[in-house]
């Protein structure tokens, strides 16, 4: 199956009394797509910000259990969260570009902004990260525009360019074409798929057929536990859960 | 029509009848102070009256030089000191501090804003004049400062809370520490509520006077050493205006316009340089 690049071991999650995550043990496969499915509320979106530990800057919330990152687990005291979500992306549901920013700064901040200086150098990242992220044909000759110039479908790969242009190890996607129209979605697709030869993909979805067409390992979720993990085809095939089974029938969601 | 409906249609005649004698009176009674400033006023302005100091009360060539550059020495270093004191903390309530410790701040700065500004005025003379031995601009300015801290820190805070969430974690997700996030996202985003805030406060504190009264004095001549007594333009119609000398009264209602002015020009530049739709007064 190949090198687990994150595993989370008993992970519970709460946003005040309310426990969101529990007992989640789960294993993510390096350079794969992971699709996380399950009902709405379900946590997913929680999952997700536990493991770049976006989850710890909401009032109230908490976390207990190990998030194992190349083994070494991300909650230790050691560990600054700043260096996780530099090594962890994260796309959003609505594609963010900032309204002050230009296009090249919307990419290039989170390298500026950590002290990367270098014009010359950081020119040729954001051309790499909007190339990489199919993005540059579109904006080349006018990288001064401001970020939010651009339709919703441009600006989710701009998104998409920014966390590239840090390099991550893993980039961790909640819901990103459910805001697009089916073109822009599809263009969204195709992108995850040639982004996993180099990025270890955790794709937080409510739509199965997205989730046949671009991943490798599916996990469901109900209620906050995961019910069913194992390689997609075989879990959209043959679950071996009938709540999976019952889920992917659209029994309820 | 039945009795009924025809009551209801009466009330809702004298209802509509009563808000529109309101709003008449209060813009005639607006418009009647615009238009008395006017006429008394713009007599007073000419080359000396901007660019002349106080002379003896005999002397037509004389001006507000003075007492304008001691108002903008004044206002600048309140907007100074409490500027980045009023930013930081406006981020720290938006971006750190728990709710309860928020709410209690918020109330306590609200009340703060709502302190008659006499108070104010004898707080700093307390707290600056006393220890200082002397009536002084930094007295002065300290005092305005004061008065413009709360309002300048609540518009701010309300401006950094209107930011959206989903652009603090776009920042914190690649990396970013959360000073950052809040210095070049939050503040960037939230710039123009701040600027409007800025100049309201600026707009308030220009026009203060009994703060002033207490710490800053007033002075016949030019601003030299912000450790000395200040006149400012306020503390000049309010000497001028009780004063027996008609060239001293004309020159406290062409003071006063140009007050008017001042306010209104600051309004408008937050007008349009914010290019906020709403209309500040
Ligand atoms: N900021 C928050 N504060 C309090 N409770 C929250 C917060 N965010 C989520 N929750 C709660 O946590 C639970 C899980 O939410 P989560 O957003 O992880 O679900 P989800 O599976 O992503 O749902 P969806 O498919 O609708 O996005 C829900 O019950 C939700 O109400
Ligand atoms: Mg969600």
């Amino acid at each position: 199956m190949g090198y687990i690049k994150i595993e989370l071991d008993k992970v519970n999650a709460w946003y005040g009394d309310n426990h969101v995550l529990k007992d989640l043990s789960l294993s993510i496969f390096e350079k794969s797509v992971t699709a996380i499915i399950g009902p709405s509320g379900c946590g997913k979106s929680t999952l997700l910000r536990v493991i770049n530990r976006l989850h710890e800057t909401v009032e109230g919330a908490r976390v207990s259990g190990r998030v194992l990152l190349d083994g070494k687990n991300i909650y230790d005291d050691d560990i600054d969260p700043v260096d996780i979500r530099r090594r962890i992306g994260m796309i959003f549901q609505q594609p963010v570009a900032f309204p002050h920013l230009s296009i090249y700064d919307n990419v290039a901040i989170g390298l500026k902004l950590n002290g990367f200086k270098d014009k010359a150098m950081l020119d040729k990242m954001v051309e790499e990260s909007l190339r990489e992220a199919a993005l540059w044909d579109e904006v080349r000759s006018r990288l001064m525009d401001k970020g939010i110039s651009l339709s919703g479908g441009q600006k989710q790969r701009l998104a998409i360019a920014r966390a590239i242009a840090l390099k991550p190890e893993v980039i961790l996607m909640d819901e990103p074409t459910s805001s697009l129209d089916p073109v822009a979605g599809a263009k969204i697709e195709d992108l995850i798929i040639n982004l996993k030869r180099n990025y270890t993909i955790i794709l937080v979805t409510h739509n199965i057929q997205q989730a046949a067409r671009v991943a490798d390992y599916i996990a469901f979720l109900y209620m906050g536990r995961l019910i069913e993990f194992g390689p997609a085809r075989r879990v959209l095939e043959s679950p071996e859960i009938e709540l999976t089974e019952k889920y992917l029938t659209g029994e309820f969601g | 029509m039945t009795i009924n409906l025809r009551v209801r249609k009466i009330k809702e005649k004298i209802f509509f009848t009563l808000s529109y004698i309101s709003i008449a009176i209060t813009l005639i009674i607006l418009g009647s102070v615009i238009f008395f400033t006017f006429v008394k006023g713009i007599n007073s302005w000419s080359i000396s009256f901007f660019l002349s100091p106080q002379r003896s009360p005999l002397d037509p060539n004389q001006g507000i030089a003075h007492a304008i550059q001691g108002s903008l020495l004044m206002s600048f270093l309140a907007a100074a000191i409490s500027t980045p004191i009023s930013i930081l903390a406006a981020i720290y309530l938006s971006e750190y501090a728990s709710t309860a410790f928020r709410e209690k701040a918020e109330y306590i700065l609200d009340a703060m804003a709502g302190i008659p500004s006499i108070v104010v005025g004898v707080v700093s003379y307390l707290l600056f004049v006393l220890p200082l031995g002397t009536f002084s601009a930094f007295a002065g300015s300290m005092a305005l400062a004061i008065m413009m801290f709360p309002l300048m820190t609540r518009a701010s805070q309300d401006a950094f809370m209107r930011v959206g969430r989903e652009y603090r974690e776009a920042g914190l997700a690649v990396g970013l520490p959360k000073w950052k996030v809040s210095l070049h996202i939050v503040l960037y985003i939230a710039k123009n509520g701040v600027i409007t805030g800025f100049a309201l406060a600026f707009g308030r504190i220009f026009g203060e006077t009994a703060p002033l009264l207490m710490t800053a004095l007033g002075s016949r001549s030019f601003p030299t050493d912000i450790f000395a007594p200040t006149s400012s333009i306020t503390l000049l119609i309010y000497e001028y205006s009780k004063s027996p000398f008609e060239i001293w009264i004309n020159i406290a209602w062409g003071a006063s316009l140009f007050i008017l002015i001042m306010n209104l020009a600051i309004n408008l530049v937050i007008k349009f340089s914010v290019g906020d739709r709403r209309w500040v007064i």
